[in-house]
């Protein structure tokens, strides 16, 4: 792969920070402060189980905003903006400025998450001032957290191809939200009599992206184990999931007529 | 192919949190240059179109002008071979236009073909070695301006003034409208002594005499005009 999709990504990362997204972080950070001040006052012994699952829910939902919100109109503004009218113009292949803008994205959400990850060590580490061994799992959730959002934002990014920023953040939370009740769908299925409704359901539990895996933050907060199967299986099931969405996104945005 | 062009949209938008060098600087990502000499090229091009001293403030904060000149430098930066500007002109204070053409005028001095489209015909006239006549999107004429209008003279004008309390010839007066504190007479090339004569008669104060030969801007008129009553003439008979 050339250097070209790195040039796109750069100036997409570059944006976010000139556009102040990372100033949530400071939200965070007072957020964490508060938490770690109030949680030592009103439980007793679960201080860091309260820190830890506050942390890793807050850096979900503040980076589930981030890619989508973003994400959403990662294609679409440069269309709105007409800046794409002089990008396409250089010797960049379309797929490669979508790869561009995923990856620089990626690495805004990277980056973001990193400090609200040294925030939660920080809060952690104020309420029990050492760190435990199984504080090991905390970071495996961070990582899932990330690869959530790896697909979250190609599926944003898929839908901002062809659709309004309104309608692709109403698909992708759409799709997030059946998602995380995948597994729900399959038992649906299991115990209905109806031959169709049981086809249905089990295309719609493969074809859905299957969140519920990557939600480990309670086991995490427990210091409860995370079998590295799982790690394997949601590092590879996300890497799929996210370069078939990217590859569909190419696709359509490649036939896409700019005029 | 891209490596060959330069194109600039009409009523370019660029990526208003970067600088004029950073945006330059991007751009020229995409080609193969080495990093002494994409940030020696950003600096030279900055200069060209005069933004060398608003190289670092944000595109935000520039005005349409400046905007129109860093979008003409991501054109040219790679050294295009063939330029298409689209409506490069429009929008532009007279000192931006000027800049403009003079940019234009460099490009063809370097021997490179500047394709560009405006509604500015005196501006075509001026800067274009071939020309292309649309009207409704349908190719009209083609080819240089001297040949697509014809360069013979249709009439004279004559540019005079009157003394104080001296009238207007008769025989004259059809043809004049006033300029201010002039008098500009347009007649047929055949009455051109004639009417010198009237108005030495008169006294009046000869400033100017010159040609009329039609411009391109009449040129286009007349096919637009042809293309109405073609339109016309297709409605009637489908009626």
């Amino acid at each position: 792969m050339s250097a070209i999709p790195g040039v796109v990504a750069v100036n997409t990362f570059r944006e976010a920070v000139r556009d102040r997204v990372l100033y949530n972080l400071v939200f965070f950070a007072l957020m964490m402060i508060g938490a770690a001040i109030l949680v030592g006052q009103i439980s007793i012994g679960i201080d860091s189980l309260v820190i830890a699952n506050l942390g890793l829910s807050a850096i979900s939902a503040f980076g589930l905003v981030m890619a989508i919100f973003i994400g959403v109109g990662l294609i679409y503004k440069e269309m709105e903006k007409r800046t794409l009218y002089s990008l396409l113009a250089k010797p960049i292949r379309r797929w490669q400025f979508i790869v561009g803008k995923y990856a620089g994205l990626l690495l805004t959400l990277f980056v973001n998450t990193c400090f609200m990850t040294i925030g939660v060590g920080a809060a952690l580490l104020y309420v029990n001032r050492s760190f435990a061994r199984s504080d090991v799992y905390i970071l495996v959730a961070v990582y899932f957290i990330l690869l959530k959002l790896a697909i979250v934002t190609a599926l944003a990014l898929f839908f901002s191809c062809f659709s309004t920023p309104m309608l692709s953040t109403l698909f992708t939370i759409g799709i997030y939200l059946a998602g995380m009740f995948s597994t729900d769908f399959l038992n649906i299925g299991m115990v209905t009599q109806n031959p169709v409704v049981k086809a249905i359901t089990r295309v719609l539990y493969y074809v859905l992206p299957n969140f519920h895996n990557f939600d480990v933050i309670g086991q995490a907060s427990h210091g409860f184990a995370i079998p590295p199967q799982l790690i394997l299986q949601n590092t590879l099931y996300a890497l799929l999931y996210s370069a078939i969405l990217l590859v569909a996104a190419a696709a359509v945005f490649s036939g896409k007529n700019l005029k | 192919m891209h490596r060959e062009i330069g194109y600039l949209p009409e009523q370019p938008y660029f990526y208003d949190y970067l600088t004029a060098r950073e945006l330059l600087d991007y751009y020229a990502r995409f080609f193969d240059f080495a990093a002494p000499d994409r940030r020696e090229r950003v600096a030279r091009f900055l200069e060209l179109v005069g933004l060398t001293a608003a190289a670092d403030v944000q595109l935000r904060k520039f005005s349409k002008g400046m905007l129109q000149r860093a979008g003409i430098a991501q054109t040219i930066l790679h050294d295009p071979k063939v330029v298409f500007l689209d409506e490069p002109m429009s929008g532009l204070d007279p000192i931006g236009r000027r800049e403009v053409r003079d940019i234009i005028l460099d490009l063809k001095n370097q021997g490179r073909t500047v394709f560009f489209s405006t509604h500015i015909l005196s501006d075509a006239e001026m800067l274009c070695d071939r020309v292309a006549v649309l009207v409704d999107g349908k190719l009209q004429g083609v080819g240089a301006p001297g040949e697509i209008v014809s360069m013979d003279v249709v009439a004279m004008d004559i540019l005079f003034e009157l003394k104080v309390g001296r009238a207007l010839p008769q025989a004259v007066a059809a043809f004049t409208t006033k300029a201010g504190a002039h008098y500009r007479a347009e007649v047929p090339e055949a009455n051109l002594y004639a009417t010198l004569e009237k108005l030495r008669e008169c006294d009046a104060r000869i400033l100017s005499v010159q040609p009329v030969r039609p411009s391109l801007e009449e040129y286009f008129f007349r096919m637009v005009n042809r293309e109405k009553a073609a339109s016309h003439a297709v409605e009637v008979l489908a009626r």
